[in-house]
């Protein structure tokens, strides 16, 4: 099996690696990267823990092969904010209720921030759309729609 | 009130918008090995032999462990002991462990594990309740294929049904259904310095862990250390040993670090799963409504293993007349083994079944009665001052009514909002609205069940809250810390939080039973007020004042125009060699239910509350859409209403799957792609109303709302559909077929 | 996730890329979003030697107006579709039935091409590219060929092409601007998961808006490979369009599926409710015409 160079850019930062092809997004983020971020579900496209954005558009990085991403730009959820410089969803997750276990909200977060760097306004509708390949069996999904809708609303009034 | 009643931050909501929080599979050590489970391919047969010859020789394999390698009584279980590490004579179903790989890499113990052949001599298995009731081939136990029969007695049930008007029959059936939670079974395990087994396990009851791997494998407590890792959820299924004692084996041979994760299919193959109910439901009612007997006879499936089996038959017995004041009242309740996937503890443990039932009674009788469905339940409902059907009077804090009546309040409000846009539906759309209304006892059925806490003081005056309580996403790190916070009136942010880690902490008792906020949160409250009691003597020899004339107020003692506070009480107390520490401990009010009749006080509180629901009922294809729910539940008191709403509104999306489309089909449902639950676009607004009827016994008046969130969904949305479709549907979930098959059997028809 | 052992290959230009495919015609794969291959490699339903990346093919990567029909290459996302401004014009049932497709992540990942290749019978795209009578043109080093997207499948699972072609090409008819379209689907949820049954319609209306002149109409998952019910379209053209005729025609659905398949195909929910949901998209697809009735 022949190793391949691949080269991208992960949260702003130009990276190039060579790397074993038989490796998901996931698996090369959580262990060759040390991004634990994005969540290991169910591993077959079906949960949305694992979302990460790729060229700006989400997907299920546990279903994306790691040489897929060369020449792309991806983000994960270690570069939308820090404790000390939270992302308008982030705060907004946390002022909201938006978190219970915590485990799907990277995902959600992602999925969330691709509407909100793609669309100025979005309603309820569009938000609940967006997180519709996001599974969380803790929060009935109201607290985060509250949320990203509060965020939005926020950013149209400035 | 400072912090109680506030919707303050979640604890660790920060730690979980940036990806932070490190759950048991995101944690890195050097040099671990990774383990997998070789798992039975038949529901029961004898192990004759397993042959690890080859897997052994797989590059990468370190070592592969059998029964043989448990070093002590190789059993554990929650309730029964009947469940081993690794199976020695036989499996009893398809997923048993009989192996366990230790290897360098994911990959190699995946190989070596399907390179592990086992010889099998199969044993009839039995795969319904009928089948063990009925057979005479090897049982599943030695014991028996009945694992435990419950008996609620009261008053005369001939008499009872004599006096009725009229009667309601019917058999009601629930399915086997998936807890579905995202984050799998995982865990990670070192030696520490002292040799001490440490091991970081997603789960619910550290306390219990540390007990039951120690037992098993022939360990002293202290040598083996539970750290509860964050926990992507649970709902009931990591409260059974899962990987702790694979993790515990691996780590005790080898002496490095180990780590195991479930794969979701290895969860939905054998991590326990909610019991299968059939229900046979007999009331008798007055024509004014009043029911004069319930006849309740039901059984569970508890699948090849006990469990929690024991709890859920008494505790769905003592629920399934429900919220309701009924004088003659007969239950019995069977529990089976059976050779399927073993069910155990899922978020309302038998009343989510039982009240499917008890609802599906009082709509038949609201319909025959030709009385609203409202009042049919305020006429029967339980107030302060009733007797139970295990014979407890209830003292306080009763809110059924209360919810009932702010639901119709609440329905009647929307409809006179929603007369001026009249929605045109096709016609092939049928609408319906159904309600359904519930109880349910907090903490463990007629058992004690405490909680111990403690607050300590550092030097610096700096105070940590130490309890044993597992947060699972339903917020018992903030809530306990408000509790405490507020009885020891410091701010929220100031008090710090070391919790589920037998190391550090003291047994709160599981997560589960929604008994965190009541009983912990008694405990940790009266920690709080013996370290200000402690504090207190202190100031008062500090400041020469008696201790009674000493006042508490927000850190500071005072006394006679003196004041001394907290910081420099503990550095006096630490410079005489004592560590400040406030000790709390509280177990409910209960009694143990009478074997015969059932009678006792199993709970010491009970939270009520009502659920309405609007679906449309597409006919034509048996597509249901819920519209809208009005949740009402009664919590004592809300320490946290955005946690509390949060809880309600997942316990309605819960409620949505196992209404229309949650099944588990033990060999066939494998993964998410075949077991389906509720998207965000499958749940539709939800008003939240929280009716507060003050529990006495609970921390500033609080009950529980984990478990009861999730329980009238279902039934309010069967009966709705009912409604819709002016049909009564009797098992669940009601998925396309079984509506499509009511419609083409009812009067409604699908056309144009 | 435990992936088997491959080689990853890319080429920038569809020549070289079905020059490789030739000279390892049964020892690859191709792979364009990946959702379906890595759901088999995982499985261990497939172990290629060669994984072959399509997603620099620029000569694959298209939505193109060519006046009387719409060329589209096969590694055009699902998300793609939903946003073509093109397609969203003349066939907008095509860009409907890619917006119900899994979840956001899958169409953003996921292609049509894929789609197709992958031959599910309860493909999405499939129903909408039959009311468009869909052409689909299949390359190798060699040789080009055209069928209709009906040719094109076998089976189940499996479709007509070699191990060293691809497909280069997907061509959906135009019809005229004021058609009335609709695609409708039963599922048990309403996001992430597959068609328990769909219906991709099509009706050319005549002036008045009172008859159809065309009907087109074309269920999926309800029979093993895509097929076009004319029996039911001649109904709907037979005469002034009225809920009768749209029922009648729901029906003639419900038993040419029957039978077309081995009747444990069709369980005995379909029976009823394909015809329920063809009478819901053709009504849906009436609603967007405006006043008819």
């Amino acid at each position: 099996m022949k190793n391949v160079i691949i080269t991208f850019v992960l949260n702003g930062k130009k990276m190039t690696m060579e790397i074993l092809p038989n490796i998901s997004l996931l698996d090369l983020l959580r262990d060759h990267l040390g991004l634990t971020g994005a969540k290991k579900g169910c591993e077959t496209g079906e949960c949305g823990a694992c979302t990460v954005l790729m060229n700006g558009k989400a997907v299920n990085s546990c279903i994306v092969l790691a040489p897929q991403i060369n020449g792309k730009e991806i983000q994960t959820i270690e570069g939308v904010g820090t404790e000390s410089s939270l992302h308008p969803l982030q705060r907004a997750f946390v002022e909201k209720g938006a978190v219970q276990c915590g485990f799907c909200t990277p995902g959600m977060l992602m999925s969330l921030k691709a509407l909100y760097d793609e669309k100025a306004k979005a309603g309820r509708e569009e938000i609940k759309r967006a997180i519709s390949g996001n599974l969380c069996r803790c929060t009935g999904y109201q607290q985060i729609i509250e949320a990203a809708d509060t965020a939005f609303k926020a950013r149209s009034e400035k | 009130m400072r912090t109680v009643g506030k919707s303050v931050d979640r604890r660790g909501a920060l730690e979980a918008v940036t990806g932070k929080t490190l759950y048991s599979d995101d944690i890195k050590m050097e040099n671990v090995a990774h383990l997998k489970v070789v798992r039975s391919t038949r529901p029961h047969a004898l192990i004759k032999k397993i042959d690890t010859s080859i897997a052994e020789h797989i590059p990468g394999v370190i070592r592969i462990f059998t029964s043989k390698d448990i070093r002590g009584t190789n059993r554990y279980g929650i309730i029964n002991k009947d469940q081993e590490v690794l199976v020695e004579r036989k499996a009893r179903y398809v997923g048993d462990p009989i192996a366990l790989v230790a290897a360098e890499s994911e990959s190699a113990a995946a190989q070596a594990a399907d390179a592990v052949t086992v010889e099998y001599e199969d044993i009839p298995p039995v795969l319904t309740v009928e089948e063990a009731k009925n057979s005479d081939t090897e049982p599943v136990h030695e014991k028996g294929n009945l694992l435990f029969t419950r008996d609620i007695i009261k008053g005369d049930i001939d008499k009872g049904f004599d006096e009725a008007n009229i009667i309601i029959e019917d058999t009601y059936t629930t399915p086997m259904i998936a807890h579905g939670y995202v984050e799998t079974e995982a865990g990670i395990g070192f030696l520490d310095e002292k040799g001490t087994i440490v091991i970081k396990v997603s789960t619910q009851n550290p306390h219990y862990d540390q007990r039951d791997v120690a037992a098993a494998l022939d360990l002293n407590t202290d040598q083996i250390r539970i750290i509860q890792a964050p926990t992507g959820a649970a709902f009931g299924g990591k409260l059974d040993i899962s990987v702790q004692g694979f993790i515990a084996l691996a780590a005790q041979h080898l002496k490095r670090p180990v780590k195991l994760r479930y794969t979701l299919e290895e969860t939905m193959l054998s991590a326990c799963k909610r019991h299968a109910m059939v229900i046979h439901y007999k009331t008798g009612a007055k024509k004014d409504g009043k029911i004069t007997a319930v006849d309740v006879k039901f059984t569970l499936d508890t699948g090849a293993y006990a469990s929690y089996g024991l709890a859920v038959i008494s505790r769905a017995a003592v629920h399934a007349l429900g919220p309701y004041d009924v004088q003659n009242v007969n239950i019995h309740g069977e529990v089976y083994y059976t050779n399927n996937i073993w069910a155990g503890a899922m978020r309302g443990f038998g009343v989510p079944q039982v009240s499917f039932a008890h609802e599906g009674q009082m709509d038949s009788l609201a319909k025959a009665l030709d009385i609203d469905p409202f009042e049919i339940r305020m006429i029967n409902a339980l107030k302060a001052g009733s007797t139970t059907v295990t014979g407890q009077v209830l003292n306080a804090s009763v809110g059924i009514t209360e919810t009932l009546q702010k639901v119709k309040t609440a329905k009647e409000n929307r409809e006179n909002k929603l007369k001026s846009n009249d929605k045109k539906l096709s016609p092939w759309i049928k609408q319906g609205w159904g309600l359904a209304s519930f109880w349910y006892g907090i903490g463990n059925t007629g058992m004690s069940n405490p909680s111990t806490a403690r607050v300590e003081a550092d030097k610096e005056g700096q105070l940590t809250l130490f309890t044993g309580a597992a947060e699972i996403g339903q917020g018992s790190d903030t809530v306990l810390t408000q509790i405490a916070a507020e009885a020891l009136q410091i701010p929220y942010k100031r008090l710090n939080l070391v919790r589920a880690d037998t190391g550090l902490t003291t047994n709160a008792g599981a997560t589960s039973a929604s008994r965190q906020t009541y009983i912990s949160g008694n405990a940790v409250k009266l920690a709080a007020e013996d370290l200000i009691q402690k504090f207190t003597e202190e100031a008062s020899r500090k400041l020469d004042v008696p201790s009674e004339e000493i006042i508490y107020e927000k850190g500071e003692f005072k006394g006679r125009g003196k004041s001394i506070d907290i910081k420099s009480l503990a550095g006096q107390l630490y410079k005489k060699g004592q560590i400040p520490i406030g000790e709390g401990f509280f177990d409910p009010f209960i009694t143990m239910l009478d074997k015969k009749t059932g009678h006792g006080i199993p709970y010491a509180t009970y939270t009520f509350g009502t659920y309405y629901v609007e679906v449309e009922v597409d006919t034509g294809t048996g597509e249901v859409s819920v519209k809208y729910v009005i949740a009402a539940v009664d919590v004592g008191k809300a320490i946290n209403p955005s946690n509390v709403a949060g809880q309600i509104i997942g316990g309605v999306a819960m409620g949505i799957g196992y209404a229309l489309m949650e099944e588990f089909n033990p060999g066939k449902t494998q993964s998410f792609t075949d077991y389906l639950y509720p998207t965000s676009m499958d749940v539709p607004p939800v008003e939240v109303i929280i009716v507060e009827d003050p529990e006495p016994s609970g921390p500033y008046g609080a009950k529980g709302v984990g478990e009861p969130a999730l329980i009238p969904t279902a039934p309010a949305i069967i009966s709705a559909i009912n409604q819709a479709l002016n049909i009564k549907i009797i098992d669940l979930p009601a998925k396309l077929e079984r509506v499509m098959k009511t419609v083409l059997r009812s009067s409604v028809s699908g056309g144009i | 996730m435990i992936l088997p052992e491959f080689d990853f290959v890319t080429f920038n230009t569809l020549e070289e890329t079905l020059s490789f495919l030739y000279r390892h015609s049964d020892e690859s794969k191709l792979i364009a979003g990946g959702t379906d291959l890595m759901i088999k490699l995982k499985s261990g339903e497939i172990a290629p030697k060669y994984i072959v990346n399509l997603s620099r093919c620029e000569d694959l990567n298209y939505v193109k107006d060519n006046n009387g029909n719409i060329s589209i290459g096969p590694i055009v996302t699902h998300t793609e579709l939903i946003n073509s401004s093109l397609l969203n014009k003349f066939v907008p049932v095509l860009s409907d039935a890619a917006g119900v497709i899994g979840s956001p992540q899958i169409r953003n990942q996921g292609t049509i091409g894929g789609n197709i290749c992958n031959a599910s019978p309860s493909a999405d795209t499939v129903p909408a590219l039959m009311v468009l009578n869909s052409r689909v043109k299949i390359v190798s080093h060699d040789e080009e060929r055209w069928t209709s997207l009906k040719d094109f499948f076998l089976s189940p699972h499996q479709t007509i092409l070699k191990g060293n072609e691809l497909v280069a090409k997907i061509e959906v008819e135009k019809l005229a601007e004021d058609t009335l379209f609709s695609f409708q689907r039963v599922t048990r949820r309403k996001a992430m998961d597959i068609a328990q049954m769909s219906v991709a319609v099509a009706l050319v209306m005549d002036e008045n808006k009172e008859r159809v002149l065309e009907a087109r109409i074309s269920p999926g998952s309800v029979t093993p490979t895509p097929v076009r019910i004319h029996e039911a379209e001649k109904i709907l053209e037979s005469g002034k369009l009225t809920d009768r005729l749209i029922e009648l025609a729901s029906e003639e659905i419900s038993l040419r599926a029957i039978d077309m398949t081995d009747t444990l195909w069709i369980p005995e929910y379909k029976r009823p409710a394909i015809k329920g949901l063809a009478i819901r998209t053709i009504k849906d697809a009436m609603s967007k015409g405006g006043e008819i009735q």
